[in-house]
């Protein structure tokens, strides 16, 4: 599913380069959940963003789903961020000024999928997360745990095969934590792949396996259950 | 995405900044408002001088002595009743031609003098002045030929000495001469007419000629065949009296086309230069919007991240915020068409000058304003569509 070959990403801030990604392979399968633990400056987040399709390696290849991803151009690499990709964030990242609706709508408007269905589909997927009944709160009305699981919502709308998901319990209580990490573990049961950064082991303990990344190399791998 | 969802969220994010929505709009508004009241007023400032000019008989031209301080005016110039049928009866382009001289009187009335402007003429003048009558008839060739003591008065001097309808027939005295009322013209309306209207009869020329003892002619006014014979009919009378009257260069002449042509001139430049202020109104309200576009782009610098990583492509982002200064611009425009209609209504109704919008001036208004918001909303949406979605997100 996600095939990442000899990947280097250096940053340039004038004279100073700085290499974020050294060298990096790793093979996720196809539902498959998958926890990348490391201290910060490790280089995991340049990784979720490389994986994610919002940056590219200065070096290396990236196949998602056996496609190399550097062969892609804007609109397709929006494409795959709209279908195949789901992001979930430490700190939900929801529109502000829309309610929670609206917010999980976001990726079907840019799928192209007309409003009526939108908003069925939507309404299903706030009551999935077990918040049919707050669908018109906006974020600033909704609990830190509430907030995340509208992003999940969103994250999920378009069905993608994957979910990226950065630190999304950094920002929440240990319950509210708990309850988010269950709805993964269901997500996994159900066969989505799941790529998750964490600094939590208890966190880290949901997934199959762990990756350890210190200094841009990946240093060891784990089984979950070990931790 | 469709333009009506965009057009919904570029509505939900100018709502909600109404304020600064509304003062960013302030420059359209304006730029807009002024187009519409100055074209309002000046078209219909236009149309009123020239229906005022019409009524003022069209096709019509008078011929006047030229002044000349080395070469006075001598009893051998001056115009004579024969001038005046010879004139109409040689050239083709004249139409009507009626001598006219100028007298004033006093007439008696509820025990106080009126002073009273009387128009000797013959019966031409009516048709080359167009006077419309509420009463009774204008002088006749019989009046004419009779020297009968007759008057058409206007309708101010019949207000004064009676009401209106009941003038007809009746005898007033003018400087202790008896005359019959047989006509009563319309109240005129006019916008140059300020104040109180002149009082004014009209008589037989013979008549006047008579009680008077004199037989000097002021002026001899002319209407030609049609507009285009005008200039002719003005060529061949003043060449038929100076040789009748074997001089030159004595008599001169005016129309009332070269001042319907000067009035349309003056008020063509002060459109277009009013225009012209407009339109940096409307420049500096385009400026007013990128600026407030840039300010929202680099607010919801975040928001444009998130909706990069959900999928959106740069084209969506920028069709988005385009839109919202499209709408922006749009409804100033909107608005300044609304704030310019009352503007010019009430500035026409300050200074008696009737306001005509036409169509193609809305539309213009709109077009430019829209034209506007394209060219000023595009920089910005061009910035908000190329930010890097990882710099977007982290953006606080």
């Amino acid at each position: 599913m996600i095939v990442v070959e000899n990947m280097t990403k250096i940053y340039k801030s004038g004279e100073n380069e700085v290499a974020a990604l050294k060298d990096v392979n790793l093979h996720i399968k196809a539902g498959e959940f998958v926890a990348i633990m490391g201290p910060s400056g490790s280089g995991k987040s340049t990784l979720m963003n490389i994986l994610g399709c919002l940056d590219k390696p200065t070096s290396g290849e990236y196949y998602l789903e056996g496609k190399s991803i550097s062969q892609l151009d804007s609109r397709q690499l929006a494409y795959v961020r709209n279908k195949k990709i789901g992001f979930v964030f430490q700190n939900f990242n929801l529109l502000p000024r829309m309610n929670a609706l609206r917010n999980v709508e976001i990726p079907m408007i840019y799928a192209g999928i007309p409003p009526g269905e939108r908003r069925k589909r939507a309404m299903e997927a706030l009551k999935s997360v077990g918040l049919g009944d707050r669908w018109h709160h906006k974020p600033n009305e909704l609990s830190g745990g509430q907030r995340q699981r509208v992003a999940i919502a969103r994250a999920l709308i378009n069905s993608p095969r994957i979910i990226l998901a950065d630190e999304p319990t950094g920002n929440l209580d240990s319950k509210s934590g708990a309850e988010i990490m269950e709805i993964f573990a269901e997500l996994h049961r159900k066969g989505t792949t799941i790529v998750l950064v964490t600094h939590e082991d208890e966190i880290a303990r949901y997934a199959q396996r762990v990756v350890f990344f210190r200094d841009g190399r990946k240093v060891d791998e784990k089984s979950g259950e070990l931790l | 995405m469709n333009f009506f969802e965009s057009v919904i969220i570029a509505w939900e994010s100018i709502v909600a900044n109404k304020m600064r929505s509304l003062l960013t709009m302030l420059g359209i508004i304006i730029g807009v408002a002024s187009v519409i009241t100055v074209s309002a007023l000046g078209q219909g400032g236009k149309a009123a001088i020239n229906k005022e000019l019409d009524a003022f008989g069209a096709n019509r031209f008078e011929i006047y002595y030229k002044y000349n301080p080395d070469k006075p005016i001598t009893e051998a110039d001056a115009f004579t009743l024969q001038d005046v049928r010879t004139i109409k009866e040689i050239s083709p382009a004249v139409e009507y031609m009626a001598p006219v001289s100028w007298g004033s009187g006093s007439i008696r009335s509820k025990g106080k003098e009126i002073g009273v402007e009387i128009v000797a003429t013959t019966a031409d003048y009516a048709k080359i002045a167009n006077l419309k009558l509420d009463a009774g008839r204008f002088l006749n060739s019989e009046d004419d030929n009779a020297k009968r003591y007759v008057a058409v008065i206007n309708e101010s001097l019949a207000q004064e000495l009676f009401s209106s309808s009941t003038a007809l027939g009746k005898k007033i005295m003018v400087s202790n001469r008896p005359f019959k009322v047989i006509g009563v013209l319309a109240k005129e309306e006019s916008i140059f007419s300020m104040g109180q209207a002149s009082k004014l009869m009209y008589i037989p020329i013979s008549t006047y000629f008579t009680y008077s003892g004199t037989n000097w002619i002021n002026n001899i006014e002319g209407k030609a065949v049609s507009q285009a014979e005008v200039d002719k009919a003005i060529q061949h009378s003043l060449s038929i009296l100076h040789r009748r009257h074997r001089s030159e260069d004595r008599y001169d002449a005016w129309n009332s086309q070269k001042e319907i042509d000067s009035v349309n001139q003056v008020l063509g430049i002060v459109t277009v230069v009013i225009s012209a202020i407009a339109g940096i109104s409307l420049l500096v309200g385009g400026i007013g919007i990128m600026n407030i576009m840039l300010v929202s782009v680099t607010e919801r610098t975040r928001e444009i991240g998130i909706r990069k990583a959900l999928g959106a492509h740069e084209i969506n982002i920028m069709v988005q915020f385009l839109i919202e200064a499209l709408v922006l611009s749009f409804s100033g425009g909107i608005l300044g068409l609304f704030f310019g209609f009352g503007v010019s209504k009430i500035i026409g109704w300050f200074i008696k000058v009737p306001t005509f919008i036409s169509w193609q001036m809305i539309a213009l208004a709109f077009t430019f304003s829209t034209g506007v918001g394209i060219c000023f909303g595009m920089y910005p949406a061009r910035k908000a569509a190329y930010q890097d979605p990882i710099e977007a997100l982290r953006y606080e």
